[in-house]
C-alpha cells in the first residue's frame, strides 16, 4: 500500500492537445475504500483524466501511481490486470454479443485457459467455463438483468446498458472501479438504483472513482469530491466542504444548484 | 495461481447455480438446437462419398470442398470473429503446399513430414508478419498480407529449381501407410475428412471459449476489450498464426491430393475470392464457412453453362445477399429467428 | 558508358514518376472513401480499369482522344455515384467491415460487366500528343508521361482547393475527422459518403484514361492497380493528400528502379519488400500522424 492508505495517487498530471491544455498540473489521491467523485462543467477535463488513468491517452507530464507503483507507462490491458477497471461514457458494450457474454468477457482477467486448452475443450477449460457462467449470472442478478441474460446486448435500453457495463466491470475484479457518468441519460428511478448499487459495492470494500453530473447522486454517495474547471483543480474535499467552497459556487454550482 | 476475486474462488459462486439452472441449454433457438445435429449428420454422410461412388469427378468435388472449408473457416475466424482483414490467405495456402511438396519432391523426405512442416512454416511466417504489423491499428494487416502474397507469387514463379516455376511442381510423393499409398483422391479423402473435421471442431471450441469471447470483444471495441484486460496484440497474433497454420495444412493436403501444384492456385486473386466466400457464406457465423465452401466448390460447376456471365451473377448475388443479410447467407438464420421470436423490447 | 548509365537511370526515374503519379491518384481515391466510411474500397482499381476501357471504346467510336477521355471520366464518376446509391446507401447499419465486403462484390460485378460489354481484348489508344517522345539528356521520355504527371498534379491541387475552400469539401473533412460530431452540427453524413464515392471514382477514372495510352488495359487489370494504389495510400499515411502523392511516387520509383537494376521478374517482390520495411520502421506512413482509436 502507498502512503496514508491512498490507492490511487495522481501527481502533477498534464495533458495537452496541440495548444489546448485539457488537464493542467493536477494532483489528488483516492483513498482505499472510498467513493470519490469528479465533477466539473463540460470540457473540464474529466473524461481526459479518466482516459489517462485508464491508459488510453498518454499524459504530457506527471505520474499515476496505483498502490505505490507507477502505472503511467503501462498499456490499458496491463492496468486492467492490476485492477484499474473502467466503464465508458458512450457505452463500450459489445453489441454483437448477448448480455451474458458481455459479462463473461469481463471475467477474462480472472480466468486462465488459453488457446490450446480451448481448441480441444480440455476438462479444465470446461470447468472454468461453468464457473465463469455462474459468476456472470450472479453479477447479472446483482444489477437486476438476469432475466435478460440471453438477449442481444443491443436490445437493452440505455439505462440497462449502463448496468450491464457495471456488471461487466465488476466481473473483472477491480481494485479501483472507474465509472464514467453511470447515471447520465438514465431515468430518475434507475439513477437511484444505480446509486444504491455503487454504495453497496463500496460497503463490500470496493474503491470507486466516478465522473457524474447528477448532483443528487454525487452529494449522496461520495466520501470526497474533486472539482475541476478548465483542466485545473479548484476544490477537493468532503461533499459539505465542496458545497460551501466559494470557488466551486462561482465556477459550477452557482448557476443553479439542485443538491 | 488463484487470486482473490478469481472465478475459482468458491465464495463468488455460492448463489449462482440456481440462476444457471433457469437458463440451462444456453442456445435455446430452434436453429441453435437443430443446426449442430444436422451438421454432424451431414459430416458423417460426407465420409461415405468415396465409398459409395466410383465417380472421380464427385470425389474430386468432395476433396475441393474439404480443402475450401478449411481455408474459408480459418479466414472467417480472422475476419468474422477478430475483425482483421487478410489479403494473403492464398499465400499461406501456397506456402503450405510448396513446403510439403518440396519436402517430398526435392528433398526426398517422408511426405508425412510435410504435414507438420507446412503448418509450422505458415505459422512462423504469420508470426513474423504479425509481430510488427498487429501492434498497429488500422489496415496494416491487409497491406502487409497483400505484399506477402505478391512476394510469394513472384517466388513461386521464379525459384524454378525449387518450385518448378510457372509449369508447377511435379514429382510430389503421395502419403501412405507402408505399401498402401494414398495416391488417389478417393484414398486420401478420409484423411482430408478427418483433418477438416478436427479443424472445424477446434474452431467451434475456440469460438465458444474464453478466448473466442475475447476475440469477438476485440472486434466489437478494441478499447473496451483492452480496458477489461484483453491483450489485443497477443490474441490477434495467436489467431493470425492459427489461421495461417490451418491454411498451411490445407495447402499440404491440397498438394498431396493432387500430387501437383502451380503458382496460379495461390495468386492474390484467390485470396480475394476466399474473402468474398467468407462474406457471402456468413462472416462471424460458424456455419457461414460451410455455406461459403459449398458455394465456392459448387458454383463454378452449376454456373458453367453461363460461362462468362458467371462472375456477373456471382457479384450481383453477393451484393444482394449482403444488403439484405449483412452477415451473409448464414445470417438468414438470424433473420428467421428474429421473425420467429420478435424481440420483446 | 557513364552517359548511357545516366540516361538509363533518368529514363527509369521518369517511368517511375509516371506510374507513381497514377498510384498517387488511386491512393487519393482510396483515402477519400476510407475517410468517409472507414472501409477499404476494393472497387477503386476497377474504376481505373473502367476509365481506360470506356475511353478506348469512345475513341474507337468517335476518334477524338481528348473528348473520349473526358466522356470516360464523366461516366466513371457517374458509375461511382450510382454504385454508392444502389449498394451502400440502402444499408441500415453501414459498418466499415460491411462496406469493405460489399465493395468486393461491387468490384467483381464491375469487372465482369466490363468483360461482358466491352470484351476481353486489351484496349489502348494514342497519347494526348500522339506518339511523341522527348529526348531528355539521352533518356527517352514519352510525352504521355509528362501529361500524366501534369494532370495528376493539377488534380492534386484541385482536390486540395476543394477541401480547403468549398463548403462541400469542408463538410467532407468534418465528417472524416469525427462522424458523430459532424452529424451533430447538421452535416449529412450519408450524403458525404456519396460524394466520397464520386470523388474516388473521378480520381480512378482520370488515372485510367491517362495511363492507358502507355500500358494498355483490359477488364482484369483493375485489381492489381487498385492494390498498388492502396499500398501507396498506406505508405503515405492513410488520410493525407500529400502523403498519398508522396507514397505513390515512392512506390512508382521503387518499382521502376527495381525492374531496371535488380530484375524485372522480381520487381513486384522487391517493391513490396521495401514497402513493408518502410512501414515497419515508420508505421504511420511517410507523412501520416499516429492516431488514437476511439471506442
Amino acid at each position: 500500500m502507498g502512503t496514508s492508505g491512498a490507492l490511487l495517487e495522481i501527481e502533477a498530471l498534464s495533458c495537452r492537445f496541440g495548444g489546448l491544455e485539457a488537464v493542467a498540473n493536477l494532483g489528488f489521491s483516492v483513498r482505499a475504500g472510498e467513493i470519490k467523485a469528479i465533477i466539473g462543467p463540460n470540457g473540464a477535463g474529466k473524461t481526459t483524466l479518466f482516459n489517462m488513468i485508464g491508459g488510453v491517452i498518454v499524459p504530457s507530464a506527471g505520474r499515476i501511481r496505483l498502490g505505490g507503483n507507477d502505472i503511467d507507462r503501462l498499456p490499458p490491458y496491463r492496468r486492467a490486470q492490476l485492477g484499474v477497471i473502467r466503464t465508458f461514457q458512450n457505452l463500450g458494450i459489445f453489441s454483437d454479443m448477448t448480455v451474458l457474454e458481455n459479462v463473461m468477457v469481463g471475467c477474462h482477467l480472472r480466468s486462465h485457459c488459453g488457446t490450446l486448452q480451448a481448441l480441444w475443450r480440455s476438462p479444465r477449460s470446461i470447468a472454468e467455463e461453468a464457473v465463469i457462467r455462474s459468476k456472470s449470472f450472479h453479477l447479472l442478478e446483482r444489477v437486476g438483468l438476469v432475466d435478460r441474460a440471453q438477449e442481444a446486448a443491443a436490445a437493452l435500453s440505455f439505462g440497462e446498458r449502463k448496468l450491464l457495463e457495471m456488471a461487466r466491470a465488476l466481473a473483472a475484479g477491480p481494485r479501483l472501479l472507474m465509472l464514467d457518468e453511470p447515471a447520465a441519460g438514465v431515468a430518475h428511478d434507475a439513477a437511484v438504483g444505480i446509486a444504491a448499487i455503487i454504495r453497496e459495492l463500496n460497503r463490500d470494500g470496493l474503491t470507486v472513482l466516478l465522473v457524474e453530473h447528477n448532483m443528487n447522486m454525487v452529494m449522496n454517495i461520495s466520501h470526497s469530491i474533486l472539482v475541476l474547471d478548465h483542466g485545473r483543480k479548484i476544490a477537493d474535499g468532503t461533499p459539505s466542504e465542496v458545497r460551501k467552497d466559494p470557488a466551486v459556487l462561482a465556477a459550477y454550482l452557482g448557476e443553479g444548484e439542485d443538491a | 495461481m488463484t487470486q482473490p476475486g478469481d472465478v475459482g474462488d468458491p465464495a463468488s459462486t455460492a448463489i449462482a447455480p440456481v440462476a444457471v439452472d433457469r437458463f440451462a441449454g444456453g442456445n435455446s433457438t430452434l436453429l441453435g438446437r437443430i443446426g449442430p445435429l444436422a451438421f454432424c449428420v451431414f459430416w458423417l454422410l460426407l465420409l461415405s462419398i468415396p465409398f459409395v461412388t466410383r465417380n472421380d469427378y464427385i470425389v474430386s468435388l468432395g476433396v475441393s470442398f474439404l480443402i475450401n472449408l478449411m481455408l474459408i473457416a480459418s479466414l472467417n475466424l480472422l475476419i468474422g470473429y477478430c475483425g482483421q482483414i487478410s489479403l494473403g490467405h492464398a499465400g499461406f495456402f501456397g506456402l503450405g503446399a510448396y513446403t510439403a511438396g518440396i519436402v517430398s519432391a526435392k528433398f526426398g523426405i517422408n511426405p508425412w513430414a510435410g504435414l507438420p512442416a507446412s503448418c509450422i512454416a505458415a505459422a512462423l511466417v504469420a508470426v513474423l508478419i504479425g509481430i510488427p504489423v498487429l501492434r498497429l491499428k488500422g489496415h496494416y494487416l491487409a497491406m502487409a498480407t497483400l505484399g506477402f502474397n505478391a512476394i510469394l507469387s513472384v517466388l513461386f514463379n521464379q525459384l524454378v529449381s525449387l518450385t518448378g516455376g510457372p509449369n508447377g511442381l511435379l514429382g510430389v510423393k503421395p502419403l501412405g501407410f507402408g505399401t498402401y499409398l494414398l495416391d488417389t483422391q478417393a484414398r486420401i479423402f478420409p484423411l482430408l475428412w478427418l483433418c477438416a473435421g478436427l479443424v472445424m471442431l477446434g474452431l467451434n471450441n475456440l469460438i465458444k471459449s474464453r478466448v473466442g469471447r475475447a476475440l469477438r470483444a476485440l472486434a466489437g471495441s478494441e478499447l473496451a476489450a483492452e480496458s477489461l484486460g484483453v491483450n489485443a496484440f497477443r490474441y490477434k497474433l495467436i489467431v493470425f498464426a492459427l489461421t495461417g497454420s490451418i491454411a498451411g495444412l490445407a495447402g499440404c493436403l491440397y498438394i498431396e491430393s493432387n500430387l501437383y501444384a502451380s503458382p496460379d492456385s495461390f495468386d492474390f486473386s484467390v485470396s480475394i475470392l476466399l474473402l468474398a466466400m467468407v462474406a457471402l457464406g456468413g462472416w462471424g457465423r460458424y456455419f457461414g464457412a460451410v455455406l461459403g465452401a459449398l458455394i465456392y466448390t459448387a458454383a463454378p460447376e452449376i454456373l458453367r453453362t453461363l460461362q462468362d456471365a458467371q462472375l456477373l451473377i456471382f457479384g450481383a448475388g453477393m451484393i444482394l445477399v449482403l444488403q439484405f443479410f449483412p452477415r451473409g447467407l448464414a445470417g438468414i438464420g438470424d433473420a428467421a429467428v428474429r421473425l420467429w421470436r420478435p424481440s420483446r423490447s | 558508358m557513364t552517359a548511357g548509365a545516366g540516361a538509363e537511370a533518368l529514363q527509369l526515374i521518369f517511368a517511375g514518376l509516371g506510374n507513381g503519379a497514377i498510384y498517387a491518384l488511386v491512393a487519393i481515391g482510396f483515402n477519400v472513401v476510407f475517410k468517409s466510411t472507414g472501409a477499404l474500397n476494393f472497387t477503386q482499381g476497377e474504376w481505373v480499369m473502367l476509365g481506360g476501357m470506356i475511353a478506348a471504346a469512345a475513341i474507337s467510336g468517335y476518334g477524338l482522344v481528348w473528348a473520349g477521355c473526358l466522356i470516360a471520366v464523366v461516366i466513371v464518376a457517374a458509375i461511382g455515384l450510382v454504385s454508392e446509391r444502389l449498394v451502400i446507401a440502402p444499408l441500415k447499419r453501414p459498418t466499415p467491415m460491411l462496406i469493405t465486403l460489399l465493395s468486393i462484390g461491387l468490384a467483381i460485378f464491375t469487372k465482369s460487366a466490363v468483360m461482358l460489354t466491352l470484351g476481353k481484348n486489351p484496349a489502348g489508344y494514342p497519347g494526348f500528343s500522339g506518339d511523341l517522345i522527348f529526348n531528355v539528356f539521352g533518356a527517352r521520355v514519352p510525352a504521355q508521361t509528362v501529361w500524366i504527371i501534369a494532370i495528376a498534379l493539377v488534380f492534386m491541387l484541385a482536390a486540395h482547393a476543394f477541401y480547403e475552400w468549398t463548403l462541400l469539401g469542408k463538410s467532407l473533412r468534418a465528417v472524416a475527422a469525427d462522424r458523430e460530431a459532424a452529424s451533430l452540427v447538421g452535416i449529412n453524413v450519408r450524403q458525404s459518403v456519396m460524394w466520397s464515392f464520386v470523388i474516388g471514382a473521378l480520381a480512378g477514372g482520370i488515372a485510367g484514361t491517362i495511363i492507358t495510352p502507355l500500358t494498355f488495359t483490359s477488364y482484369d487489370q483493375g485489381a492489381l492497380i487498385g492494390f498498388k494504389g492502396f499500398s501507396a495510400a498506406m505508405l503515405g499515411g492513410i488520410g493525407s493528400l500529400s502523403g498519398a502523392m508522396l507514397g505513390g511516387i515512392v512506390l512508382g520509383l521503387l518499382e521502376s528502379l527495381a525492374a531496371g537494376y535488380v530484375s524485372s521478374h522480381f520487381k513486384d517482390a522487391v517493391a513490396f519488400i521495401v514497402l513493408l520495411l518502410i512501414l515497419f520502421v515508420m508505421p504511420s506512413g511517410l507523412l501520416g500522424r499516429p492516431s488514437v482509436e476511439r471506442a
